[in-house]
């Protein structure tokens, strides 16, 4: 059932453009990240350290938050929309499914964006000419970890969705929650708070670093994290109020 | 348009339109304090002017989103229960745009005005030194409050034209993001002034110069920019065209 709910969002997004948002707006930091990058390179001497700082910079702090929030809110308003819910909840299937359908389809686009911030990265690092080799195990764990943050993103964004109706409301609440990641993080406490999670495990110049012995404790609190919201979701999704 | 314009109001009763505005200006103030907690003498002594070069970049970043979230909740109404086929029975469409429109610019109008206010008040209250530079700060609101409302009309062009209201968003968000990025490419002018989210730093009033990590602000200085009357009448021309295509759009559309 989970694999068929999977299709039935694969075809709900088919003729919509919200997707290729993922895939237009990491061109935008690549782009303009490594033209700052070639502007500034007297100051920045890390090389690839440096170009990603500046790929990863904004679109963690701010633009990957609202993306996703932007996503979970059309994933759950395609149901409120011309009594959609009223038919879902009259099938045969779980309220927990489809959540998890949702946060599955969510998650494979935050994996999508994460990929192609890795491969632009790479690519821009070759324009820009750096010489050194590129950091390849860095780059995997950086964006491995970047998209279990976002799937904890997901999760909440997702639960925030199912008890808000209205497409905007939980969009905003992302972009605070982008900025309390930031303020979070300069506390030292971005390893805690759900939306430092992507700076975090990114590693986007955030005020706190995420180190070796850092990596299982980040996991640790993303899977927790995950799970709770996942499991507050679905209760909330099978208990809506049509 | 009054009595639109009541009707709009009345729309919005239990949608907590104006606290989520006034949530946004707290999370707008927040940030800005947040940097002034704890003044050290540096930001005592450049106050004034150190504020109107960092606000370009918060503005950047926070009030087009304030822009997007605005238009979408004043018109997703209408896009729910198919709304707009029964009240374009009752007025004329470009009627509805413009009642919408100037709810919406007051909303975005009230809450910049508000800011500004607050960071005045700032200013006065932790203290910095030096005349308030009155005319500089009546430029930065005036330079805050037109590319404010030349993006609000953009986003509320897409947020009645389109049902899926996502695509305002993601506008928004793509323009919003290079925008950000235009401001720290000093080396291309240009890109700032092509983009309307680069409006803000465009308009910016306020350089800083020599400020390093060593020295910090020991041997920092400011330069006032002056901003080309041209530009401002670009911007205002952009405005409108933007308004006549977006209206133009909407009376088109299909319903």
């Amino acid at each position: 059932m989970f694999f068929k709910l999977l299709k039935a969002e694969k075809m709900k997004l088919r003729h919509s453009p919200v997707w290729i948002a993922f895939l237009i707006l990491p061109v935008i930091p690549a782009i303009l990240g490594t033209a700052n990058y070639l502007c500034n390179i007297e100051i920045l001497k890390k090389e690839w350290y440096s170009l990603w700082t500046q790929h990863t910079l904004f679109t963690c702090y701010f633009f990957l938050p609202i993306l996703i929030g932007i996503f979970c809110s059309y994933l759950m308003h395609i149901e409120y929309t011309e009594g959609n819910l009223n038919k879902l909840l009259t099938m045969p299937v779980l309220g927990r499914t489809v959540f998890l359908s949702k946060l599955t389809v969510a998650s494979v686009m935050v994996l999508i964006s994460e990929t192609e911030i890795g491969l632009l990265f790479a690519v821009s690092g070759k324009i820009a000419g750096i010489v050194s080799p590129f950091p390849l195990k860095s780059v995997l764990l950086w964006c491995g970890l970047g998209t279990l943050g976002g799937m904890a993103v997901v999760s909440v964004q997702l639960l925030l969705s199912v008890f808000i109706k209205s497409f905007a409301a939980p969009v905003a609440l992302s972009l605070i929650g982008g900025i309390s990641g930031l303020a979070f993080l300069a506390k030292d406490l971005g390893d805690m708070w759900i939306y430092s999670l992507v700076d975090y495990g990114m590693n986007a110049n955030s005020p706190q670093q995420l180190t070796e012995n850092g990596y299982i404790p980040f996991i640790a609190v993303c899977v927790f994290y995950i799970a709770i919201f996942t499991a507050a979701g679905s209760f909330a999704f099978s208990h809506k109020d049509r | 348009m009054i009595t639109l314009i009541k009707c709009e109001l009345k729309k919005l009763k239990g949608r907590y339109f104006f606290v989520m505005s006034a949530v946004f200006i707290m999370l707008y103030l927040a940030w800005v304090m947040h940097g002034y907690d704890k003044p050290s003498e540096a930001d005592l002594k450049f106050g004034w002017k150190l504020l109107l070069y960092q606000l370009p970049l918060i503005n950047t970043i926070l009030l087009p989103f304030i822009c997007s979230v605005t238009a979408s909740r004043l018109c997703e109404t209408e896009h729910s229960g198919n709304m707009l086929k029964q009240l374009c029975t009752l007025t004329s469409r470009g009627r509805l745009f413009d009642a919408k429109l100037f709810l919406g610019i007051l909303s975005v109008g009230i809450s910049v005005a508000v800011m500004w206010v607050c960071i005045v008040m700032l200013g006065f209250i932790k203290g910095f030194w030096g005349k308030f530079p009155v005319d500089l700060y009546i430029k930065y609101l005036i330079f805050t409050l037109l590319p404010t409302f030349e993006i609000y009309i953009l986003q509320h062009s897409l947020a009645l034209c389109f049902k899926n209201q996502s695509v305002g968003f993601f506008t928004g968000i793509a323009g919003e993001f290079a925008g950000v990025f235009s401001i720290f490419l000093q080396n291309v002018p240009w890109l700032r002034k092509l983009l309307i989210w680069g409006h803000y730093g465009a308009l910016d009033l306020m350089g800083m110069y020599g400020w390093t990590k060593e020295t910090k602000f020991e041997n920092v200085y400011f330069v006032t920019y002056d901003i080309s009357p041209i530009f401002i009448i670009f911007i205002i021309a952009s405005t409108v065209l933007i308004y006549l295509f977006g209206r133009y759009m909407f009376e088109r559309k299909e319903l």
